[in-house]
C-alpha cells in the first residue's frame, strides 16, 4: 500500500471512530428503550412496555402537552417577529441599528443560564407568577434571534431590485411583501421556524428557571427523572424526543438544500 | 400649491415612508428591550443589593457580593469552571480538527451526507445526549457491563461523578459547535495554496504549520468561542455527571437562586460570567474585525 | 412632459446629482450617458421614485411626482439585472403589473399575450425566468414594463449583461419598439456608441452634472466641454491661445501654428482655451515645402513626427508628435496608402470647419 492510500485509509477509520463517538451513545440509548429489563444494561429481549408506560403516565403526557403548546406558540410568535425584523434590518438603515443588532446577539452568545436567571428576576420582581406564560415568553425571547439570523442569511442573496420592480409595477409595500419578498425568503422563514421549534422543545436551562409548579416541560421532566436515577422509561421518552428533532432537522436541511 | 400646503404633503410623505420600518422593527425592538435588556439590567441592579434575612432583596447599595467572589471557596469554583472549559475546548480541537479536515476533503458526493451527520447532533437535545453518556458510564452502565462480562475487570469502574466525566459530557455536547466552523474554514481553503507550498519545498508538517493552520485559524477561534462560553453555563452536565464534589460556576449560580435564596450573590456571579463572555467576544471581534464569522448557525 | 427642476441628491456628504435641470419631451428617446458614478442611474431612480431628491422638484405634466410612491407613478422601469421574479412564470411576471392595477382577467390575458408576441416570446409563458437565456430574460423584462402602457419607460443599462452581438441586435429592436409604441424612453447607459445609435437626444453626465444635452450629431460634432469631447468617440484636446478675433472667425495660436477657425462665441484676445479636433478630421501630408501657405502667417498645418501606425480593422490609427511634445491621434480609412513610416516627418493638416473651441468650466 502506498503512502497516500494509507493516509486515506487512516483518515476514513478515524472519521468512522468519531462518528461512532457521536452516534453510539444515542444508539445505545434508543436500543435500551426497547430492552425488556428494568435494571440491567444487558439486552434481555424486545419490548414496547416502556413506551406503554409513557402513554399511561399522566404527568408525562401533561409535560408533553405543555412542550407542544410552548413550542408551537413560541415558534409562531418568534417567526413572525423575527421575519419582520430580518426584513426591516435588511432593508433599512437607521440609527440604533447596531444596538438592536447587539441585543439580538446577546441571547445567542451569553451563557443561557444568565438569560435564564435574568428572566426569572424580571418575572419575580414584576410579580408575574411563573407558569406556562412565563415559559412561552422566555422561549419566544431566545428563539427570535435565531429566526432573525436564518432569515437574514436568506435575504443576503436577495436582489433588492425585485422589490423595486414590484413597486414599479404598481404593488403597494404590503403587496410587495406578500407577493414577492415573502415567497422568496420562505425557505429561510421555514428553516428559521423549524430551528426555533427544536430549540424550544429541547430547552432545559432557561425553562429550568422560568417554569412554575405544574408547568413542567418534557426536558425538565427528563432532567428531574434522571436525577432520580436511570430508568427505561427515560430511554423511551428520550428516544421519542430524538426522533422528533431528527425529523425536523432533516426537513429543514432538505428545504435548505432545495432552496440553493 | 401654497408653500404651507407643500410642506404638509412632504411631511405626510415622510410619515408614510417611515411607517414601513416601524411595523417591521417595532415588535422586535420592544421585545428585545423588554425581555433581554431590562432583565439583564435588573440582574446588574440586584447584584449591588443586600440579601434580606429570609432570602428577599434589600435595596441598599453594596459591593459585598462582588467581594465575596474572591473568597477562596468561590474562587476555586471559578478556576475549576475555567479549567473544565479550557480542557473541553482543547479536547474538541484535538478530536475535531482532523475530523473536520477529513470531512471537508472527502469526495464531494459523500460530503453533504457526512456534514448532515454532524448537524443532526447539533440540533438534538443536549440534555438527552448527556443522559446517553450516563447510561454508558454509570456503575451498572453499558461500559462496565461489557467489560465485566468480557472478564477484563472484576469490579465495576467508577467512571461517572468525576471531573473527567464532566469533560466527556461537555465535549460530546459541544463537539458540533467546534466542528462546523472548522469545517467551514477548511472547506474554503484553496488546495492550490497547499500545492504551491509543497512545490516550494515544504514538507507535509511545514505545509500544515505555515499554510493550513494560519488559514484555518478563524475556524479554530470561532469554534473555541462557541465551545468555551456555553461550557460555563451548562449546569445540568456537571450536576448530573460531576456529582457533589465538582461544583461549577453555573451550579453555584443556580444554587444561589433556587436553594440558598441569595439572589444578590447569584446576580453578582451572573454579571461576572457575562462580563467574562463579553470580554472574550470583544477579543474575538477585535482579532477578526467582523461579527460575520460567528454566524455558523 | 417630465421636468426636473434644480434637482439635487446627496448621499451623506457625497453629492450624486448636482442642480440638475432636465426637460424630457413627449415621445422622445432620451439617453443619459456617462461613466459609472456620474449620477445617471440616481437620476433615473429619482424619476421612478426609488430615491427622493434632497432638493428640487420633479414634475410630470406639470404635477409634482415627489409626493407619489413608485407604485402610484404612471411609469415603468426595466432594470439592469432585469429583476424578474424568480418564483413566477414568464406569464405571471408580465401579468403582475396588470393584476396590481386590478385589470379584468380577460383583458389581462389579451394584453399579456400581445406583449409576449411583441417581444417574440409567445411560447414562453409557462417557463420560469431561470430557464431563459439572457436575451430572452431581457425581452420579458421589457414586455413586463410595456404591458402596463406606461407613459414613460425608464431603462437602466438594460443591455449591460448581454454579449456584444446580442446587444447590437437589441439596440435596434428597442429603437423600433420605441418608435412603434410612441412611449417616451429614458435610457441610461455608459456605452457612447449605444447612445449615438438609439437616441433622439443625449444628455451627457459627469460627476453629478449634466454637461451637455443635444441630438447625437450635436453632441458628437459640437461637444460643449472637454469631458463630452473626450467621452464621446476619440478626440484630440489641444491647448491654444486666442489671438485676434473678429465677428465670424478667430485666430488660434498653437505653438508655431496660427489657425483661423469660424466661431460664433465671444472670445477675448489672449484668452487660453482648449481646442477639440476629431482624429478623422486630421490628415497627413508630405513634409516637403515647409512653406507657409498664407502670407500673414495663418496656416492650417504644422510639422509633426510620426510615432506609430496601428492597424485597427476598418481604420488605421496614426500617432504623431507635435514639436511641443504632445501626441495627436489621426484616423484614416484602411486602404488609403500613407507613404510614411515611423520616425518620418510630415505635415499635419486640420479641417478648419471641424475645430471646436470648448467652453471653459
Amino acid at each position: 500500500m502506498d503512502r497516500r492510500a494509507m493516509g486515506t485509509y487512516v483518515g476514513a477509520v478515524y472519521a468512522a471512530l468519531v462518528y461512532a463517538f457521536l452516534y453510539l451513545p444515542i444508539g445505545v440509548l434508543v436500543a435500551l428503550s426497547f430492552n425488556n429489563s428494568r435494571l440491567n444494561a444487558v439486552w434481555q429481549g424486545f419490548t414496547l412496555d416502556w413506551y406503554r408506560v409513557l402513554w399511561h403516565d399522566r404527568l408525562i403526557l401533561e409535560a408533553a402537552k405543555n412542550t407542544l403548546i410552548i413550542g408551537f406558540t413560541a415558534t409562531i410568535a418568534a417567526t413572525m417577529v423575527g421575519t419582520l425584523a430580518a426584513v426591516g434590518m435588511y432593508r433599512y438603515h437607521f440609527r440604533g441599528k447596531s444596538v438592536l443588532d447587539s441585543m439580538l446577539y446577546i441571547p445567542i452568545v451569553i451563557p443561557e443560564i444568565v438569560l435564564g436567571i435574568a428572566l426569572l428576576a424580571f418575572f419575580a420582581l414584576g410579580k408575574v407568577p411563573l407558569g406556562l406564560w412565563t415559559l412561552i415568553l422566555a422561549h419566544i425571547t431566545f428563539c427570535i434571534p435565531f429566526v432573525v439570523i436564518v432569515v437574514r442569511a436568506r435575504l443576503a442573496g436577495f436582489d433588492q431590485h425585485l422589490e423595486e420592480a414590484a413597486m414599479d409595477l404598481g404593488a403597494s409595500p404590503w403587496q410587495t411583501f406578500v407577493k414577492v419578498t415573502l415567497p422568496l425568503i420562505m425557505p429561510g422563514v421555514v428553516a428559521g421556524a423549524l430551528l426555533a421549534f427544536t430549540l424550544s422543545i429541547d430547552d432545559v436551562i432557561i425553562s429550568f428557571f422560568v417554569a412554575g409548579p405544574g408547568s413542567t416541560t418534557l426536558p425538565l421532566k427528563i432532567y428531574a427523572m434522571v436525577k432520580q436515577g436511570v430508568t427505561p422509561t427515560i430511554n423511551a421518552l428520550s428516544s421519542i424526543l430524538l426522533l422528533v428533532t431528527l425529523l425536523v432537522t432533516v426537513t429543514a436541511e432538505a428545504i435548505r438544500a432545495r432552496a440553493h | 400649491m401654497s408653500g404651507e400646503e407643500q410642506s404638509r404633503t412632504t411631511q405626510e410623505e415622510k410619515r408614510r415612508r417611515n411607517w414601513v420600518p416601524v411595523w417591521t422593527l417595532a415588535p422586535v425592538s420592544l421585545w428585545m428591550v423588554l425581555f433581554v435588556a431590562v432583565p439583564l439590567l435588573l440582574v446588574l441592579m440586584v447584584s449591588f443589593t443586600k440579601r434580606g434575612t429570609y432570602g428577599g432583596i434589600v435595596y441598599e447599595f453594596t459591593l459585598e457580593n462582588y467581594a465575596r467572589f474572591f473568597d477562596p471557596l468561590y474562587f476555586t469554583v471559578m478556576s475549576n469552571s475555567l479549567l473544565v472549559a479550557l480542557l473541553t475546548t482543547v479536547a474538541c480541537i484535538l478530536v475535531g480538527y482532523p475530523f473536520a479536515y477529513i470531512v471537508a476533503r472527502s469526495p464531494r458526493r459523500y460530503r453533504n451526507l457526512l456534514l448532515m451527520l454532524i448537524i443532526i447532533p447539533f440540533w438534538s437535545s443536549s440534555l438527552i445526549r448527556t443522559y446517553s453518556w450516563i447510561v454508558l458510564l454509570r456503575t451498572e452502565g453499558v461500559i462496565n457491563n461489557v467489560l465485566l462480562s468480557a472478564g477484563l475487570i472484576h469490579e465495576p469502574l467508577a467512571l461517572l461523578y468525576n471531573l473527567g466525566a464532566v469533560i466527556v459530557g461537555m465535549t460530546y455536547t459541544l463537539f458540533p459547535f467546534m466542528v462546523l466552523p472548522l469545517y467551514a474554514s477548511i472547506e474554503k481553503l484553496d488546495c492550490s495554496l497547499l500545492e504551491a507550498a509543497r512545490d516550494l519545498g515544504a514538507r507535509p508538517w511545514q505545509v500544515f504549520r505555515r499554510v493550513t493552520l494560519p488559514l484555518t485559524m478563524p475556524g479554530i477561534t470561532a469554534g473555541s468561542l462557541l465551545v468555551f462560553i456555553p461550557t460555563l453555563g451548562l449546569f445540568f452536565i456537571s450536576d448530573l455527571m460531576g456529582g457533589s464534589r465538582t461544583m461549577m460556576i453555573s451550579n453555584l449560580i443556580q444554587n444561589q437562586f433556587l436553594t440558598a435564596r441569595n439572589w444578590p450573590f447569584g446576580a453578582a456571579l451572573s454579571v461576572i460570567l457575562m462580563i467574562m463572555t463579553l470580554i472574550l467576544i470583544g477579543l474575538y471581534l477585535r482579532s477578526t474585525g467582523s461579527k460575520e464569522k460567528l454566524e455558523v448557525v | 412632459m417630465i421636468e426636473l427642476l434644480n434637482v439635487q441628491k446627496e448621499f451623506g456628504s457625497f453629492t450624486a446629482v448636482k442642480n440638475l435641470d432636465l426637460n424630457i419631451k413627449q415621445g422622445e428617446f432620451l439617453t443619459l450617458l456617462g461613466p459609472s458614478g456620474c449620477g445617471k442611474t440616481t437620476t433615473l431612480r429619482m424619476i421612478a421614485g426609488f430615491e427622493t431628491p434632497t432638493s428640487g422638484e420633479i414634475l410630470m405634466d406639470g404635477v409634482s411626482l415627489l409626493a407619489k410612491q413608485p407604485y402610484e407613478r404612471n411609469l415603468n422601469t426595466v432594470f439592469q439585472s432585469y429583476a424578474l421574479f424568480p418564483h413566477m412564470t414568464v406569464w405571471d411576471n408580465v401579468a403582475f403589473g396588470l393584476r396590481m392595477h386590478r385589470v379584468p382577467r380577460n383583458e389581462i390575458a389579451q394584453r399579456v399575450k400581445a406583449a409576449l408576441e411583441m417581444v417574440q416570446l409567445p411560447e414562453f409563458g409557462d417557463r420560469l425566468p431561470r430557464q431563459l437565456s439572457g436575451g430572452q430574460q431581457q425581452r420579458v423584462a421589457i414586455a413586463r414594463a410595456v404591458v402596463n402602457r406606461p407613459r414613460v419607460l425608464l431603462l437602466d443599462e438594460p443591455l449591460g449583461a448581454l454579449d456584444l452581438k446580442m446587444r447590437k441586435q437589441m439596440q435596434l429592436e428597442l429603437k423600433h419598439l420605441q418608435r412603434h409604441l410612441g412611449i417616451t424612453f429614458v435610457y441610461v447607459t455608459h456605452d457612447q456608441e449605444e447612445a449615438l445609435i438609439m437616441s433622439d437626444r443625449i444628455g451627457v453626465m459627469h460627476a453629478g452634472v449634466l454637461e451637455q444635452i443635444g441630438t447625437p450629431d450635436e453632441i458628437y460634432e459640437r461637444p460643449a466641454t472637454a469631458f463630452v469631447a473626450d467621452f464621446i468617440g476619440e478626440t484630440n484636446l489641444l491647448p491654444a491661445t486666442v489671438g485676434q478675433a473678429n465677428g465670424s472667425s478667430v485666430l488660434l495660436e498653437m505653438g508655431d501654428l496660427r489657425l483661423r477657425v469660424p466661431t460664433a462665441g465671444n472670445l477675448a484676445s489672449g484668452q487660453h482655451v482648449t481646442v477639440a479636433i476629431r482624429p478623422e478630421h486630421l490628415t497627413l501630408g508630405p513634409a516637403n515645402g515647409l512653406t507657409r501657405s498664407s502670407p500673414n502667417g495663418e496656416d492650417d498645418q504644422l510639422e509633426v513626427t510620426l510615432i506609430e501606425r496601428i492597424y485597427a480593422g476598418p481604420v488605421v490609427k496614426t500617432v504623431v508628435r507635435l514639436q511641443t511634445g504632445k501626441d495627436v491621434l489621426i484616423t484614416d480609412s484602411t486602404g488609403r496608402d500613407i507613404p510614411f513610416k515611423e520616425g518620418d516627418r510630415a505635415m499635419l493638416k486640420f479641417a478648419v470647419g471641424k475645430v471646436v473651441i470648448l467652453r471653459e468650466r
